[in-house]
């Protein structure tokens, strides 16, 4: 019986960790953490309360124009922002929109670009890391 | 004792007061509507240009009175007829008199020239219409100019001939307006001065015969033509862009402009210089970079001939500009203001297709153009 609820639990968990591991967005995240754990060794995971406080932070290094992320893509990550030529920006939140995250070399690029006009310069992957994770749980 | 009898066969009456109706609608769409009206004009234009190839062939084949070949007359009884006028008393006749056939003929070649050469800017400036594949832009935007020319020489001939009918029917003491309805004149007295041979009545054979002809054009042209404008127009309408590379790369940020609105040299600059795009960051992935600048020379203003391509081709290309800041752009919205492009339907200036539709296909014609409600 002990064993039989072992296996059920084993398959579970599996068939969880599969799904997850699925997940294209879980794809984009694990490509961060591999390269952030090459970076430190001491990777303790990543952390959405970072995240969120890269997500409302004023930087003075980027452009003056656009001090924060918020600046286009409002306050709240369920908002719908704008860009600066007036084209919509769908909300980053992934529980309103699940297209969101599910190419790493899309999602690298919008990093690349906005990481440096709003800080003046290229995002960690932990910050990267922590960023997703803040907006996946959102 | 006075009988009349019928001149005008019914074809030739139904042929005249159907060019009455489409040649005035072809004028006041022309004259007075506004540009989102092009394609009613079109469509009047189209019908007056099957009238007029029927007249044509009806002027060869028709009744006596009106074939051709019964009012061609010479210098000698045009001038004759000109110097009875003078006097009050000019020469009789049953059908056209010489003064009226020369308008007939005017009107024909008018209306001919008109309606041809409204397809010809059809084709050459909006890529619409039969002759969009022939007909170059720079053509099309030359021969505009006649067709409006000529259609204000048609006013001047149209006054011309209502002038005429009155001054005829009122010394022939008969209603001209009425014979083209009825189809009957007044056979004159046997000793009077009458020049004109009187010829048979009008077979009801030869009525039916121009009806259905009258028909077959009317239905040849209005189907017809449309039907070959829509698959010649696919041919010269550029490439869409909607669901492209280009189109997520680019139209991510900002309004997806079509190729053909910038020269290959501007686009070639604008692809090197995408770190700092007008003052944005909008860095791509080299190979990116390659298969866009490929797409954008492959479809630049060079390559198209729709009249934007054609306004936009000479912008500075060592100076490339938002396209909303060139002279050009800004010339041809003068008159929008700035509250249009604040309306919650469009946005921004960069927003084309929030008043225009087409622009996927770099298509900007003047009668799709829909402002927001209010303007």
């Amino acid at each position: 019986m002990k064993k039989i609820l072992l296996l059920t639990l084993m398959f579970t968990g599996m068939a969880f960790s599969n799904v997850y591991a699925q997940s294209p967005q879980s794809v984009v995240l694990t490509f961060y953490e591999n390269l952030q754990r090459e970076q430190a060794v001491d990777f303790k995971g990543f952390s959405s309360e970072r995240g969120q406080n890269l997500f409302v932070s004023a930087f003075s290094d980027g452009k003056p124009d656009i001090p924060s992320c918020t600046t286009c893509h409002t306050p709240s990550p369920t908002g719908t922002g704008k860009t600066r030529a007036g084209k919509i920006i769908e909300p980053m939140a992934l529980s309103i929109n699940n297209a969101r995250y599910t190419d790493t070399v899309k999602t690298e690029k919008w990093f690349r670009r906005n990481c440096k006009s709003v800080m003046g310069r290229e995002c960690t992957p932990r910050e990267k890391g922590d960023f997703l994770t803040f907006m996946m749980g959102q | 004792m006075k009988t009349s009898q019928i001149i005008w066969d019914f074809p030739t009456r139904a042929f005249h007061w159907l060019l009455v109706l489409t040649v005035a609608g072809g004028l006041i769409t022309g004259f007075l509507a506004p540009d989102s009206w092009l394609m009613i004009h079109v469509w009047f234009g189209t019908a007056v240009l099957a009238l007029i190839t029927f007249r044509l062939i009806w002027g060869l084949v028709g009744s006596y009175h009106s074939r051709f070949s019964s009012f061609i007359y010479s210098r000698r009884e045009t001038r004759d007829h000109i110097l009875g006028l003078l006097k009050r008393k000019p020469s009789k006749h049953l059908g056209h008199n010489p003064l009226g056939a020369l308008m007939i003929f005017i009107l024909i070649g008018t209306l001919l020239v008109i309606t041809l050469s409204g397809f010809v800017v059809l084709g050459g400036e909006e890529k619409q219409g039969p002759l969009a594949g022939v007909v170059p832009y720079f053509i099309g935007k030359g021969v505009e100019d006649i067709h409006e020319t000529l259609a204000g020489f048609l006013l001047f001939l149209i006054g011309g001939h209502l002038f005429g009918v009155v001054v005829e029917s009122l010394l022939s003491k008969e209603n001209l307006a009425k014979s083209m309805v009825t189809g009957r004149k007044a056979i004159p007295d046997i000793d009077s001065d009458n020049t004109d041979t009187v010829k048979g009545g009008v077979h009801r054979g030869v009525s039916v015969a121009g009806v259905v002809g009258l028909v077959v054009v009317l239905a040849l042209f209005l189907i017809g033509i449309p039907t070959i404008s829509g698959a010649v127009t696919e041919s010269v309408i550029p490439t869409d862009v909607s669901n492209t590379q280009y189109s997520t790369e680019c139209g991510d940020c900002h309004h997806a402009f079509h190729p053909s609105l910038l020269p290959k040299e501007s686009w070639f600059k604008m692809m090197n210089e995408l770190d700092n795009h007008f003052g944005e960051d909008a860095s791509l992935d080299g190979k990116v970079v390659q298969s866009l600048e490929a797409f954008l020379i492959n479809n630049s203003s060079e390559i198209w001939d729709t009249r934007a391509a054609n306004l936009f081709r000479n912008v500075n290309p060592k100076k490339p500009l938002q396209i909303t800041a060139t002279k050009r752009w800004k010339h041809i919205h003068e008159d929008v203001p700035d509250t249009a492009f604040q309306h919650k339907l469009v946005g921004t200036k960069t927003n084309c297709a929030g008043c225009h539709s087409g622009t996927q296909v770099g298509m900007f014609a003047d009668y799709t153009v829909q402002m927001p409600k209010g303007f």
